[in-house]
């Protein structure tokens, strides 16, 4: 469904962004995992027609998104990371505006659909409160809303879940896995559950580029039995890090854990820990070039 | 505090921006400066003109000041950095200080910028050989210094302090739009304020700049003073910028004192708070979502997306807020310019749409710029663009809506011309709304300019994409380019001009006349260039995230292909044709070319020609003139049947024929000299210059007959606006017919210094000039002659010359009209055509003869005309009397279109302009009736200047001009009395006053003066005045008598100079009298008069005894304005003591002496004692301002008990 291919993009300061970038996205949700500023939101914004590359195509059934962007734009659902409201105007208001341009023409299906929407956000009481007096996760929920007007067949999510509490989130989630039946939806994060719990595929982006694709679950077993785990004291992580692949130090009820990729079982102390698709990315963004 | 100091500093420096800010203040001044010239005396570069350089970039830099000053707290809440920011271990002072002096370090760096720059460029100025530029002094710094300071520094600090003080406070950026509008608005104002005599004393506290009190301290001063006196804080200017420096101080503090960081932070803003408690119902079913993107579909996306942007316009509260500001100064505006000599006309819908418009309009483009820069940013200021730019709208939908929103904006902002004008008209009590005149100007002239700016501003604010630059790239092509097309090109070409049209007006008698023809092309081209502009626009249009300019020009590249190529394509051909239409029409049709070009041809002809200046010419002694006006086709056929005669002691053999007439195509068809047809062997088609060979020389004294015909046709449309032929509302002079003389053009010694000709001290030869004595100031091409006229028309108009009406007919569907002069005139005669009503009237001489008065006037206009009847008959009576009787059986005014304003006497015919008085509201008049005032001076120029004919030589021009204002002042003495031509005077006195500045020669005396109205008018009239006061205006006109007597009609064979009208007048005078007749001719004598002080005491029988001293300083001037001598010796004064001001009969304040003399004052302080009945108010010493005195306010004091 969206193929991109040989994608490349330099900013003016030196920055590359995208990086020989290559990636087959079919029907379904596609997880893109990076840390920040690795170039996801750049990858994003040039599938959303919002940005030119360098180099490279990106196909979407059929449609050229650089040379037709008007096309795209009709089956495109897009939530960016940061985005602004008009102030003074009321949600109900302007998804109606966004509506229409989406194509929906007749006043009554509008109505209606967008009441719907708005109840699918849980936005419907807060309707006509201007958007300028929306909280931040009230914001985020109507990006969502406008995201997914006129069901559209390419859904690009840019960090969707930041700022919403945990209810909201699993909403979320319902709707957008819903959504993801019959469209090719992109979740762009860097909050790994996230990807677990949506994705049937995909790719950890680092340095502007693809590290690594596949299925969540295949590829969280292809580190089983090689990620250690040891509880360690605090001044030692200097010494652990020379010693070994370090994966992540991290805090369990006031100790200092360490995980460690090794293919034999190291020194004293390490235990196999049950691996997650966490380490897997942490593996993947450390060592980019094995695999 | 040094830290934040040097962070701003820092940061300001950083950005480009502040460079460019700087680069601007810098060349602005240096380009003003190089271009600046001085058509005067004074210096091009005179501590004055660099104080209007540096002043004016107080008023350009505002938007600088904003920027750099407005900003330096908002930052912090732009970019959400308060929070943080608030919370380090700085006081909220130092803060503020840090903030404030970091900015304004940066702004004081832009004002020493604008000083080099200006220095720079009169340097430049100085350096290049440009006499036509003016002279120039040597450098002298403190010229710059001291408005640096005072100017330049002071307004910054004001601006900043305020602009600091409400972005501080309110953290919007419409606010500091607001504040500078409003002082703009105050900038306008107070320059109004000090256009009135009754109101210039407010304008110095309203002007926040000093520039206004800057020219209200130098109205009365001289060319010297301007040229070496430096910018002092004293008086008023120092009263202004002390006011404003406390206001800037007082707002200052209040933002260090009042600023709080939990204030800062603290929103004010209010939730909308609209929950709907209602629960969701879901509706029968969610219907199935259709999506359409068809044609149909796009035409609704388009009109709904125009409409929302049109509603986020004009749904603002600064929208309203510019909306009312802009009605409040064109009202205002309106009410101060809809009035002449401080009469109000009568809002006239021809006056509201132009007045109105005027203001307006400047308020309309502002908020179009700003409304095209809020269209182009808003999305992308508040971050929607990241995912509204992702929505399937094409660009050109997204593009035109903001575009149809905007023109959306300029059609209301059109109509609003309208409603404005005719609430105007309502609350004055008018009722003639003229809406087809409203509707077609708002919509011929208003509209495209409103829409050219749409066009322009947003493809301007798209190209730039940064608001702040993009709103001062937009005032700098509005500013700079007329200012360049001036300055530089010295063009007038529409073509060039950004926004030009040929020049137009308006007239109740001409209506919209021929010109909307031409505007329309003219503006169609200017509309089709900023169509091709927003088309080009199109393709830079900012879409999502664009990176870099490269990045830019490659998408721009990608767009710019099919729909919009081929739109471009269309506009381009389209704006060609128009354009080549509009050349063909004013360039190949008629003529245009830039100021250079007219210099350089009268240059050269005076090279060529000269050799025939004062050489024997043919002069007229008989004309029998036909002339055919073609209203319709605006164009004249003229033939003159000429006698000519050789008054001069040698034959004359060549025969030069100059055509002067203002239409550029006027031919001369045929010259039949004695009954030769003769052909030029000189043809000089640019100067209109054309010589002939005489087949046998003409004798002294012999005559011939000479017939002439001519013809002049206009062509299409032309950027002239050829008013000599109107459709309805001709009016032009003997030039139909051409001179028979060459004579000089060119008068300003920097442009014939620039042409290598001989520099002239004077104009006109001296009056000891015998050839010079012998040809008088009008018309050197005859003498006294006989006059008769046949003139034809289009049948439904009267056509009029001077004369008697003798026969009237109509021929071949046209009305003809022949007259007859009774009386020989100087030869000077018009011709006048339009539909006229005519109102008659009569007045009976001493004698009994009877003379007709004929008004011929618009039919709208018959408000007024008993004034002129009355001014015509006083006029006639007084002359009479006094003079002579008045020679013709006919007198009449003759109303023309309103595209001047004048009026001129012409043997027993008066052209007046339609805004001279027939359209005046004198029942709201508190000054002097004017229509009665200049009827009275035009029929005294019957006598003084028709009777008795100047002489061309320096000065004779008062023998018409200040006699004439002499005549019609003792009307008005009569008509009015003393007390109703107070404010006449006191209008003379300051015309006076403030003219001498302008002087581009040194000050003539009233004897010697040649070009200076304010002198011959004025000057004239106040010396006059006083010299009627002191000896009895009988003796005056005994003298005048005189002298009519001895020079009238020529009959000395030479005609009169100002030295004998002196002789006359100084001949009757009395001996004691006669240095007034000497202060007044031949020197320049300015008063110095005050009251010092005055006591008064209650005596015991109720008298009260009142002691006073008055100084008294009378002080001659050289002719450069610089004081000369002081006289020691004693003059005489009007004394006086006034008790309360009492209301006379006709509604008028006026004095009340208790005691009041004239008294022989000596030179400096002189103490009277008077006792009087009543207690006296004031003390005062010329108290009715009779002498001339620059500070006419001390003349009258209290008096103290």
């Amino acid at each position: 469904m969206l193929s991109i291919q040989n994608l490349n993009k330099t900013y003016p300061n030196g920055t590359k962004a995208l990086n020989n970038v290559n990636l087959e996205i079919d029907k379904g949700m596609f997880g893109l995992l990076g840390p920040n500023g690795a170039g996801k939101s750049t990858l994003m914004r040039t599938i959303a027609t919002l940005q030119i590359a360098d180099s490279g195509t990106i196909d979407f059934n059929g449609i050229d998104v650089f040379n037709q962007p008007e096309e795209l734009r009709k089956v495109l659902g897009y939530l960016p990371q940061d985005f602004g409201v008009y102030p003074k105007v009321s949600a109900e208001m302007m998804l109606n505006h966004i509506a229409k341009i989406k194509g929906i023409h007749s006043v009554n299906d509008r109505k209606a659909y967008v009441a719907d929407l708005l109840n699918q956000v849980n936005l419907y009481q807060f309707r006509k409160r201007n958007l300028g007096d929306y909280s931040g996760g009230m914001r985020q929920r109507f990006g969502i809303a406008q995201a997914l007007i006129g069901n559209p067949k390419l859904i690009i999510v840019d960090e969707p879940t930041a700022g919403l509490d945990p209810l909201e989130r699993n909403r979320f989630h319902n709707l957008l896995s819903e959504l993801g039946e019959d469209a090719v939806v992109i979740l762009s994060t860097h909050i790994v559950d996230d990807v677990v719990n949506l994705c049937t595929n995909m790719a950890v982006f680092n340095d502007g580029g693809v590290v690594v694709q596949g299925h969540p679950q295949e590829l969280t077993n292809s580190l089983n039995n090689r990620i250690f785990r040891k509880r360690i004291e605090k001044d030692d992580i200097e010494r652990y890090q020379a010693e070994y692949t370090v994966l992540s130090t991290y805090l369990r009820s006031g100790n200092m854990n360490v995980n460690v990729f090794s293919d034999t079982h190291p020194e004293e102390g390490f235990e196999v820990v049950n691996n997650t698709l966490e380490d897997f990315y942490f593996y993947s963004i450390n060592q980019p070039q094995t695999v | 505090m040094k830290e934040i100091f040097l962070f701003e500093l820092k940061y300001r420096l950083r950005r480009p921006v502040t460079y460019i800010y700087i680069f601007l203040m810098f060349i602005i001044p240096l380009l003003l400066s190089v271009f600046a010239d001085s058509a005067t005396a004074q210096y091009t570069n005179s501590p004055n003109a660099i104080v209007g350089i540096l002043g004016g970039m107080s008023v350009i830099s505002l938007f600088f000041y904003a920027a750099i000053m407005g900003v330096a707290v908002y930052r912090d809440e732009e970019h959400k950095t308060a929070q943080t920011y608030f919370t380090f271990p700085i006081t909220e002072k130092n803060y503020i200080l840090g903030r404030f002096f970091g900015s304004f370090t940066i702004v004081t760096v832009m004002n020493i910028a604008a000083v080099i720059g200006a220095m720079i460029g009169f340097g430049i100025g100085a350096f290049l050989d440009r006499p036509d530029y003016g002279t120039y002094t040597s450098f002298n710094f403190t010229s710059y210094a001291l408005p640096f300071i005072y100017l330049l520094t002071f307004n910054s600090f004001f601006i900043g302090s305020l602009f600091f003080c409400v972005m501080t406070f309110f953290k919007r950026m419409s606010i500091l739009y607001l504040g500078g509008i409003v002082i703009l608005i105050l900038t306008s104002v107070s320059g109004q304020l000090l256009a009135n005599l009754d109101t210039e004393w407010l304008s110095v506290y309203v002007d926040p700049f000093g520039e206004t009190a800057h020219s209200f301290i130098t109205k009365y001063w001289t060319v010297n003073e301007l040229n070496t006196t430096q910018l002092a804080l004293s008086g008023k200017f120092a009263l202004n910028r002390l006011l404003w420096l406390g206001v800037s101080f007082l707002i200052f503090f209040f933002t260090l004192f009042k600023f709080s960081y939990k204030g800062f932070l603290m929103s004010s803003k209010k939730k909308s708070a609209k929950e709907s408690k209602e629960a969701y119902v879901p509706a029968a079913f969610v219907p199935k979502v259709v999506q359409q993107f068809n044609s149909k579909a796009r035409r609704e996306n388009l009109l709904s997306l125009s409409k929302i942007e049109f509603l986020s316009i004009v749904k603002e509260n600064a929208f309203a807020i510019l909306i009312v500001l802009g009605i409040m100064v064109a009202a205002f505006a309106t009410y101060q310019s809809n009035q002449t000599f401080g009469t109000p006309s009568l809002p006239l819908t021809r006056y509201m749409v132009t007045q109105i418009s005027g203001g307006i309009s400047l308020f309309s483009i502002i908020i179009l710029v700003i409304y095209a820069g809020e269209a182009v940013h808003r999305t992308r200021q508040n971050k929607t663009f990241e995912f509204y730019d992702a929505l399937p709208v094409s660009n050109s939908t997204l593009y035109l809506s903001k575009i149809i929103a905007l023109i959306g904006v300029a059609v209301v902002l059109t109509l609003l011309n309208v409603v404005v004008g005719i609430l105007y008209q309502t609350f004055n009590g008018y009722f003639n709304y003229e809406l087809g005149m409203y509707l077609t100007y708002n919509f011929t002239t208003i509209f495209p300019s409103f829409l050219m700016t749409v066009l322009l501003a947003f493809f301007i604010h798209v190209l730039v994409n940064n608001k702040f630059l993009g709103h001062f790239m937009v005032i700098l092509l509005y500013v700079g380019l007329p200012i360049l097309s001036v300055l530089v090109l010295k063009t007038s070409n529409p073509l060039i001009i950004l926004g030009g049209t040929p020049g137009s007006f308006l007239s109740d008698l001409n209506g919209f006349g021929h010109y909307l023809y031409g505007q329309f092309w003219l503006n169609l081209y200017w509309i089709l260039l900023t169509c091709i502009l927003a088309t080009i626009g199109i393709v830079f249009w900012n879409r999502g995230f664009i990176a870099s300019g490269k990045e830019r020009l490659t998408i721009a590249k990608q767009r710019f292909s099919g729909k919009t190529l081929g739109m471009m394509l269309f506009f381009i051909v389209a704006f060609v044709s128009v354009g080549a239409y509009s050349y063909y029409n004013l360039k190949v049709l008629n003529q245009l070319e830039n100021s250079n070009y007219s210099e350089k041809l009268n240059a050269d002809a005076e090279k060529k020609y000269s050799k025939y200046i004062d050489k024997p010419h043919v002069q007229v002694i008989d004309l029998k003139a036909f002339v055919d006006i073609f209203p319709e086709d605006r164009r004249v056929a003229a033939k003159g049947e000429f006698k000519v005669v050789n008054n001069f002691e040698v034959p004359i053999d060549t025969l030069l024929l100059n055509v002067g007439f203002p239409i550029a195509d006027t031919e001369i068809t045929k010259v039949i000299y004695n009954g030769t047809e003769l052909k030029p062997f000189l043809a000089d088609d640019a100067y209109r210059m054309f010589i002939y060979q005489l087949p046998t020389s003409l004798q002294p004294e012999e005559t011939a007959s000479l017939v002439i015909e001519t013809k002049a046709t206009t062509h299409g449309f032309s950027s002239d606006t050829e008013t000599a032929i109107l459709t309805n509302g001709t009016f032009f002079r003997d030039a139909i017919f051409p001179s028979f003389h060459y004579e000089r053009v060119l008068f300003d010694n920097g442009v014939r210094k620039k042409y290598g000709l001989e520099e002239l001290d004077y104009l006109f030869p001296p009056r000891t000039d015998s050839t010079a004595l012998k040809k008088n100031l009008f018309n050197e091409d005859g003498d006294y002659l006989h006059f008769e006229a046949t003139v034809s028309t289009s049948k439904g108009q009267t056509a009029i010359a001077p004369g008697t009406l003798i026969k009237k007919w109509e021929e071949n569907d046209r009305s003809y009209f022949q007259y007859k002069l009774e009386e020989k005139t100087d030869y000077f005669f018009s011709f006048v055509s339009a539909d006229y009503a005519i109102k008659k009237d009569s007045w009976t001489a001493p004698s009994g003869k009877k003379v007709a008065i004929e008004i011929y006037h618009s039919p709208k206009h018959d408000r007024n005309l008993d004034y002129f009847i009355k001014g015509i008959k006083i006029a006639l009576d007084y002359n009479s009397k006094n003079f002579l009787e008045y020679p013709h059986a006919v007198i009449r005014v003759i109303e023309f279109p309103a595209y001047a304003n004048f009026a001129q006497s012409f043997a027993t015919t008066i052209p007046y302009s339609e805004d001279f008085g027939f359209v005046a509201d004198f029942s709201k008049a508190d000054s002097y009736n004017y229509a009665f005032r200049i009827t009275s001076h035009e029929v005294a120029h019957q006598w003084w200047g028709h009777i008795v004919t100047p002489s061309k030589t320096s000065g004779a021009n008062i023998i018409s001009e200040t006699l004439a204002e002499y005549a019609s002042l003792m009307t008005m003495k009569q008509e009015y009395g003393e007390n109703g031509i107070k404010s006449f005077l006191k209008s003379s006195l300051d015309t006076y006053l403030s003219g001498r500045k302008f002087s581009f020669k040194p000050e003539r005396s009233l004897m010697d003066v040649e070009t200076g109205q304010y002198i011959w008018y004025e000057k004239g009239s106040m010396i006059m005045y006083d010299l009627q006061d002191a000896m009895g205006e009988d003796v005056v006109n005994r003298g005048l008598k005189n002298f009519l007597e001895e020079f009238k009609y020529n009959r000395k064979g030479f005609y009169p100079t100002s030295e004998d009208l002196y002789n006359a007048i100084y001949a009757v005078t009395p001996d004691s009298l006669k240095y007034k007749v000497d202060d007044g001719f031949k020197k320049i004598v300015l008063y110095e008069n005050r009251v010092m002080d005055a006591k008064t005491k209650a005596l015991d029988n109720g008298t009260w005894e009142t002691t006073f001293t008055v100084n008294s300083k009378k002080i001659y001037y050289d002719n450069k304005g610089k004081e000369d001598t002081v006289d020691d010796k004693e003059n005489l004064v009007d004394v006086g003591l006034f008790g309360e001001d009492v209301v006379n009969d006709d509604g008028v304040t006026i004095k009340n002496p208790l005691y009041f003399k004239l008294k022989w004052l000596k030179s400096g302080d002189n103490t009277f004692t008077i006792i009087t009945d009543k207690k006296p108010l004031k003390a005062g010493i010329d108290p009715y301002n009779k002498l001339i005195d620059r500070n006419s306010d001390d003349n009258l004091k209290s008096v103290e008990e």
